[in-house]
């Protein structure tokens, strides 16, 4: 883990009309820490992280990564940029099996084109070898190896949000915005999930980036976190700290 | 990529797609041998490969991309008319005429796409209805070129290399090469990264986005590569039946090109074919019926999304929670399982 | 006035009259749109065929209110029985799949229409005799006054009735959020029903009024009324009742337009051409607003 941040947030504001979903949000995460994100229904994390990957464009302010601007850009090239993400309300691709929808997290690494594939080339047959094997592999490591062959859309809910885990680590991108990916799951999976994450960004160096709800999994997860209200930024630190600033108290059980 | 056979009980080659798909082939090369002596039945099967030809590329479009591509009548009709235009005004060859329709309807498809892009899915199903009145009304009125109504008579034979192809033996085996050329292209074109990007957006636009794809370039793509086909399939029947008119190309046409894609299923190449031989082989079975045909048409699409929404071959993911057939198994299977056996809930919609 | 400026009042006028026909229908089909967004692909034939039970009506000798009372029900019944038998099964599979069932539900009902009174364009009823008015040079057709003011009194109708029944309340809950209006216990599963049936009986007072101005029928005006209907709605946006009275509106005068100016065979194609135009530059229509898709 260096001290170089990798991410910058600057002064980032994302109005709706009249509604401030996010007002003023700066922060910096270095590479390879776990940075976590917290706030009650409504505080604009998810926004945050709409506007971060380009599903909506900033009303003002900068999204730094790795030294480029890359505020306003489309999603797909902020993706080949290298930050990729999971969705709050679970998007996986419900016609196409697990398989395959691991191998389309890998969309931004394969080379090959039209002509290649139209032609069965020998570049062309690696390059699906590879995908195929990495997908089993990521597979293997959230524990889908038996569901290979089914369809996304008939699986449960814990299994689909492991999915889209697989889909985001077979990627491999250098940060990953993980929403929310223990909401809604047993605990017992909630642990292995943690011990994945961890162990993700202990072997690849990855930056990591989690929405949550829950205060526990934040201290067990993160490095460093942030508090969100009301689309601004009401406090940062360690988990200790924040999770005892009165502010951030006030915020999820209102003023006494 | 290996899936779960589900016939366990025979030996996995024989249901492999492959072996299927070469054995159906094998099929349609000796089948001349058996009933090449009907005129009638040859040009069906003619008729079968052309239509083989439409099916492929709308399902791409509509089957793979999820673009609902109303008027794929369209641009059989621009294929058909630039392919009788160059061979009668400009005495062209064949294969001329050939490339120059699948350019010109894959370019035609390339123009369409554009105003798709900035708009829903819903829109773009009107934007395609528009194109196709919009070329009923430019070949109805452009007389100098098209003679309007009265269509374009007198298409000569094909003739490749000092061969004439005046009998339907020729015309067979030379339809069945050029569709099977096609379909290999485009299978191995949508059994890759392509396939892959097209089905994600069909599937889910955004999350499609957040992997990284290019939503605009594989949707035009998607145009191009179904247009062309059809592009093809119009100059096949402008030299098959040696005249073209603005009927054969008109709304009625696409519907039933829908009708095709979606009987076989939507996301299979396979489907598209066995929904082209179905309709084709149904149109002429029931000619007395023919002008019900539309009607006919449309029970099997109501009947097919009740229960089948995913067709022949379709993915199964398309019926989501709803449909006759999940609602039959659901109730089937709480009746015949006690409390404690009972199915845990599958994923919601 | 000059020649040039009172033929382009003339065609205004009837731009206008033929618009606010096609504003009628689509205000029907867009109802439908707003709340569940999937286009009815049916609608226009289920109206034609409720204006072929008033022709079929007409025809048996009843007296011509009978006529439309009895069609519009005729109309909206259909819409109801379709949507509670073929629609509501496939409400939650795959988005295109209610799209493809409404589709074959049209060719189903062209082709029964087909059968029963044919292919042929017949001869509709007048509704009133044709008398011709003259203001300043402009002449005004009975007709028109007639296809005017009666989608004007449609118009103030429907928005009485969304605005101040029960139903009307409901609905507009419903177009906003449908499963928090399920939350709340409004019996969405009673009321979409009703809604078609509501556009199925709009939709046939729009389609008695266009074969009487027309003075003809046939089963090919079905397509022609969703592809209409369905132009209108996107021309002036998804979002409020006005947006696709106001497309109906605008997309029948730049017919009358195109076919005064350019010619009658370019009349179909301009609308349309018009209607991209507007796509590309405002994506949701004139006046709509857009659709937030939650992330």
């Amino acid at each position: 883990m260096t001290m170089d941040p990798i991410l910058e947030a600057k002064e980032v504001c994302q109005y709706f009309g009249g509604v401030h979903a996010v007002e003023g949000l700066s922060l910096q995460v270095h590479s390879g820490e776990i940075y976590g994100i917290i706030g009650p229904n409504g505080s604009g994390k998810s926004t945050f992280f709409n506007a971060l990957t380009g599903i909506y464009r900033p009303s003002s302010g900068r999204f730094i990564l790795d030294g480029k601007d890359i505020t306003g850009l489309e999603p797909h090239v902020i993706v080949r940029h290298g930050i990729t993400r999971t969705f709050q309300n679970l998007r996986t691709f419900a016609s196409m099996t697990v398989l395959e929808n691991v191998i389309i997290g890998q969309h931004v690494q394969q080379k090959v084109g039209l002509v290649d594939a139209l032609f069965r080339t020998p570049r062309f047959s690696a390059e699906e070898k590879a995908c195929r094997e990495r997908a089993l592999e990521t597979l293997n490591l959230v524990g889908l190896s038996a569901l290979v062959d089914h369809l996304a859309s008939e699986m449960s809910y814990g299994q689909q949000k492991r999915l889209e885990m697989a889909r985001v680590l077979a990627g491999g991108a250098r940060v990953l915005l993980l929403d929310e990916p223990t909401a809604g799951i047993p605990f017992a999976d909630a642990t292995e999930l943690m011990k994945l994450i961890r162990r993700i960004r202990d072997e690849r160096g990855t930056t990591i980036i989690v929405i949550e709800h829950s205060m526990q999994v934040m201290t067990a997860l993160a490095d460093r976190m942030m508090a969100m209200d009301r689309g601004r930024k009401i406090a940062e630190g360690i988990p200790k700290d924040v999770l005892q600033d009165p502010a951030v108290i006030v915020a999820y059980l209102g003023e006494e | 990529m290996a899936t779960r056979s589900r016939f366990p009980a025979l030996p996995r080659w024989v249901t492999d797609r492959r072996f299927i798909g070469l054995l159906v082939l094998a099929v349609v090369i000796v089948l001349p041998a058996f009933i090449g002596h009907s005129g009638i039945l040859m040009r069906v099967l003619c008729l079968i490969f052309i239509n083989a030809l439409l099916a492929l590329g709308l399902m791409v479009i509509t089957g793979y991309t999820g673009m609902l591509n109303m008027g794929h009548a369209a641009f059989y009709g621009i294929g058909a008319y630039i392919a009788a235009v160059l061979a009668l005004r400009f005495h062209q060859p064949f294969l001329t005429c050939l490339v120059a329709s699948g350019a010109g309807a894959g370019l035609a498809g390339l123009i369409i796409a554009i105003p798709c892009l900035k708009v829903g899915s819903d829109f773009l199903s009107l934007i395609t209805i528009a194109f196709a009145e919009l070329f009923q009304t430019v070949v109805l009125n452009w007389m100098d070129v098209t003679r309007g109504p009265m269509g374009l008579p007198g298409i000569p034979n094909i003739v490749i290399a000092n061969v004439t192809f005046d009998n339907y033996y020729r015309l067979y085996y030379l339809f069945l090469a050029i569709a099977v050329v096609i379909y290999v292209g485009l299978s191995n074109i949508v059994n890759s990264r392509i396939g892959r990007s097209l089905k994600a957006i069909r599937d889910d636009e955004i999350c499609a986005r957040a992997q990284g794809i290019d939503v605009r370039y594989y949707k035009v793509l998607a145009f191009v590569l179904g247009t062309i086909p059809a592009g093809i399939a119009g100059a096949l029947i402008a030299f098959l039946v040696q005249f073209v008119g603005a009927a054969t190309f008109n709304l009625d046409a696409s519907l039933i090109l829908m009708n095709m894609v979606i009987l076989g299923g939507l996301g299979s190449l396979p489907g598209a074919l066995i929904g082209a031989a179905f309709f084709v082989g149904f149109t002429e079975l029931i000619r007395f019926l023919n002008i019900y045909r539309i009607g006919v048409g449309g029970v099997i699409m109501v009947l097919l999304m009740l229960f089948r929404p995913q067709g022949i071959m379709g993915s199964r993911a398309f019926a989501g929670v709803g449909g006759f057939e999940n609602v039959i198994r659901r109730w089937w299977q709480k009746r015949h399982s006690s409390p404690r056996t009972r199915p845990a809930k599958t994923a919601g919609p | 006035m000059g020649q040039s400026l009172q033929y382009f009042f003339q065609q205004l006028l009837n731009g206008l009259s033929i618009g606010s026909i096609y504003a009628m229908i689509a205000v029907g089909y867009s109802m439908v749109y707003s709340i569940l967004y999937m286009i009815n692909f049916a609608h226009g034939d289920i109206y034609i065929f409720g204006t072929f039970i008033a022709f079929a009506l007409w025809k048996a000798g009843l007296p011509i209110p009978a006529v439309v009372v009895l069609a519009c029900l005729a109309g909206a019944l259909v819409g109801l029985v379709v949507e509670r038998t073929v629609y509501r099964p496939v409400r939650f599979a795959n988005r295109i799949v209610p799209m493809i069932t409404a589709l074959g539900v049209a060719m189903v009902l062209r082709t029964i229409s087909q059968v029963i009174w044919g292919a042929e364009t017949l001869p509709f009823l007048q509704l009133i005799p044709n008398t011709t008015i003259s203001i300043g040079g402009l002449r005004i057709f009975s007709q028109q006054v007639l296809v005017v003011g009666t989608s004007l009194v449609c118009m103030v109708a429907f928005t009485l009735i969304i605005e101040k029944t029960k139903l009307g309340k409901a609905t507009q809950c419903i177009m906003q959020d449908i499963n928090l209006s399920r939350i709340m216990g409004i019996q969405v599963d009673t009321i979409i029903p009703l809604i078609y049936g509501l556009g199925g009986f709009m939709g046939v007072v729009g389609g008695i009024l266009f074969a009487s101005y027309y003075n003809a029928i046939s089963i090919n005006l079905g397509l022609l009324g969703t592809l209409k209907a369905w132009a209108a709605a996107m021309l002036g946006g998804v979002g409020s009742f006005y947006s696709p009275f106001l497309g109906g509106l605008i997309l029948g005068v730049a017919e009358a337009m195109a076919g005064a100016y350019l010619g009658p065979a370019y009349k179909d194609a301009v609308g349309y051409l018009v209607i991209v135009a507007v796509l590309l530059f405002r994506p949701t229509g004139l006046f709509g607003k857009p659709r937030i898709e939650k992330v």
